[in-house]
């Protein structure tokens, strides 16, 4: 009798622990899943969740937060990053992102197979890559495509290198190693600066266009956007690239940029809208406006895209969303200056517009 | 009865400990499993960690976290047992206390603090004052090999890393040495021992078995540190002997990228979970094997 209460007294013990880990060893998409769709299905006081582009949440967060007291819809834009936003969005667990880069076709077919159904990238802003560097006494530092592509591959290591002084004539450049920093991180930014030198020196560039690239064993590497500004500001002769907001919030120097009608352009707003005028972008907006032609255009710029399914009737805040969009693109865009930002040109304003008119919804 | 009922728990809590390793190990066995198929050996042998090429060679990382581990057990393992060997030998009443405080309090900052810490104040001096000395008085090594250095790095991590594990190794020396039974030092003494040689003779050697566990945790504690090694180690994948150039470990190149990567890519960085997990693993049973060696010569069970 005994002992048999013994094995009970085991048992009972053993059968707790079980009970209470089978809840850890379920599979953990179940648990995702479900969390995404209450978050939609939640009527009485919209609150919708999205993710991505960690670039465009300062411009995304204040613009949300304005429409939140006009239309009582909340809608929690939690960052994470480009590439996180897209699974987010390719796996069902969040019901639109933002991404710095459009989605690749295979992205685009996966999406279309999956919870999301077909995806929309949709221009909601536009930003500037900044070249930002760190060198006492340089306030105007001019750079082309082909002197970056070598600075950043390491085949020129100094300052003082002929080649950069031939684009400065009387700037007294120091002999100072350069220290190149990138991002540790996948990045959009990275893409966008990579596709920049792509197109813009493609013989001199040789480690192609992607958001994480194999870049050279001696460059520093560090952690989001914060981290490279940082790392920069920190150390003497170094240089990097980084959204505007961030560079000038550092205080770094901001380099000059050639673009493709032969301008040094510092990045400024008023330079990304310019260049988002110029470019040609196909019907679908995958595409980019690096290198755009035009005087004033400043050629690191890219646009931002909100991915949206085509077909939200089956989310009942599909309407919430869409009506959120159509903020960004209309009254949003006047907030986009004040926080280094650039407002979509016109023509694109009433593309998109166009575009998210056609999203289904739920009546 | 009750006392059946609190040993069916005990019994299950010890289970759970067994499971969740076992889950720990499944998962990331499984979650891996793509990029040990693709690149077999490579994976745990192959130098290049190219992201952009799609190749996953960890070695680069494993070195980078061995180095980094090793430079942190240099620095903070010699430095935490002189402290506690001063704290319990030769401070005076009146400073014993307050440091043992301290250095009770340092083993409980949260790393990220030591990372700003070192970005912002040691980086700064490292760069602009140590490593330049260092390079000029001790460059022919090539351990120091570039006069121009940004102050991050693998040298800059251990270093950081070695200052984060002195309060481990300090305080559990200080335990261990507290414990020598006061008839031996005393009898060290007696025969004309000074107090240093009392130390050195008698104390250290009875206590050196758990020396080394503290010395073990605290090796354990900077092999798996992430956000201060994050912050300050460059997190380039290299496998150079130049302390000043920036390499990655195991743990922060999960960090970095673990929240952008995708499928293959997250694979592998699941993959190098694993490879921690290993490594973890059997360093501690090599340090359990050495400890118990050490404490079997010294006499000490």
């Amino acid at each position: 009798m005994k002992s048999s209460l013994k094995v009970l007294g085991f048992l009972a013990g053993a059968a707790l622990f079980a009970v209470g880990m089978s809840g850890c060893s379920g599979k953990p998409k179940e648990g995702a899943e479900a969390g995404g769709s209450s978050g939609s299905a939640a009527p009485a006081s919209t609150s919708i969740d999205a993710k991505g582009s960690t670039f465009v949440k300062p411009f995304l967060e204040n613009v949300f937060e304005e429409f939140k007291g006009k239309s009582g819809v909340t809608i929690n834009y939690q960052g994470g990053g480009s590439g996180a936003g897209i699974s987010g969005l390719l796996d069902g667990t969040v019901p639109f992102a933002a991404s710095d880069a459009p989605m690749s076709d295979e992205e685009m077919g996966k999406a279309t197979s999956g919870p999301s159904g077909a995806v929309m990238n949709l221009p909601i802003v536009l930003g500037a890559i900044a070249i930002a560097y760190n060198l006492e006494g340089v306030a105007d530092l001019k750079l082309d495509a082909e002197v970056l592509a070598h600075i950043f591959q390491r085949k020129i290591t100094n300052w003082n290198d002929p080649k950069i002084a031939a684009l400065n004539a009387g700037v007294t450049l120091p002999d100072l190693p350069i220290t190149v920093v990138v991002r540790a991180d996948g990045s959009g930014s990275t893409y966008v600066f990579s596709d920049f030198l792509s197109k813009a020196a493609p013989a001199a560039w040789t480690l192609g266009t992607d958001k994480q690239i194999s870049w050279p064993n001696d460059v520093q590497k560090q952690q989001k956007s914060d981290g490279v500004s940082k790392a920069t500001k920190d150390t003497p002769g170094a240089i990097t690239y980084v959204e505007l907001s961030f560079a000038k919030q550092a205080g770094l120097g901001l380099t000059s940029v050639k673009n493709a009608d032969g301008q040094f352009v510092k990045p400024e707003p008023s330079g990304v809208t310019a260049a988002a005028e110029n470019a040609s972008l196909p019907e679908d907006f995958r595409g980019s406006i690096v290198n755009a032609p035009g005087a004033t255009s400043y050629p690191v710029s890219s646009y931002v895209f909100a991915l949206v399914p085509s077909d939200l009737s089956k989310n009942t805040a599909g309407k919430g969303i869409v009506d959120a969009l159509k903020f960004v693109v209309g009254e949003g865009q006047a907030k986009a200056e004040g926080l280094d930002y650039a407002p979509l040109p016109e023509s694109t304003k009433t593309k998109v517009s166009e575009k998210l008119a056609a999203i289904k919804v739920a009546s | 009865m009750g006392d059946l009922v609190f040993r069916g728990i005990t019994f299950g809590a010890a289970l759970l400990v067994l499971i969740i390793v076992m889950l720990a190990l499944q998962q990331l066995l499984q979650g891996s499993g793509k990029v040990l198929q693709d690149q077999g050996s490579y994976f745990f042998t192959g130098r290049d960690w190219d992201i952009g090429e799609a190749r996953y060679g960890a070695l680069s990382l494993i070195w980078g976290t061995f180095a980094t581990s090793l430079i942190a057990l240099l620095v903070g393992g010699v430095t935490g047992v002189v402290i506690a060997a001063f704290l319990v030998e030769l401070a005076p009443k009146w400073l014993y206390k307050p440091v043992s405080f301290l250095v009770d309090l340092l083993a409980a900052i949260p790393s990220i603090i030591y990372g700003l810490w070192g970005v912002e104040q040691l980086v700064p001096w490292l760069r602009t004052q140590l490593y330049p000395q260092l390079y000029d008085t001790l460059g022919w090594t090539g351990l120091f090999g570039s006069p121009q250095s940004t102050g991050f790095g693998l040298l800059t991590a251990g270093f950081v890393l070695g200052i984060m594990i002195i309060p481990t190794v300090a305080a559990v020396t200080r335990e261990m040495l507290l414990v020598v039974p006061k008839s031996m030092r005393d009898g060290a003494l007696a025969m004309g021992a000074t107090r240093t040689e009392a130390l050195k003779s008698v104390q250290i050697p009875y206590a050196i078995g758990g020396i080394l566990g503290g010395l073990i945790l605290g090796l354990g504690r900077a092999l798996g540190e992430t956000m201060a090694v994050t912050m300050l180690i460059g997190n380039n994948a290299n496998i150079s002997l130049d302390l000043f150039k920036p390499a990655a470990t195991l743990s922060s190149m999960i960090a970095t990228n673990f929240g952008e990567a995708d499928a293959d890519f997250k694979a592998a960085l699941i993959g190098l979970g694993f490879i921690l997990f290993l490594l973890t693993m059997v360093i501690n049973m090599v340090a359990r094997m050495l400890v118990q060696r050490v404490r079997r010569k010294s006499g000490v069970s």
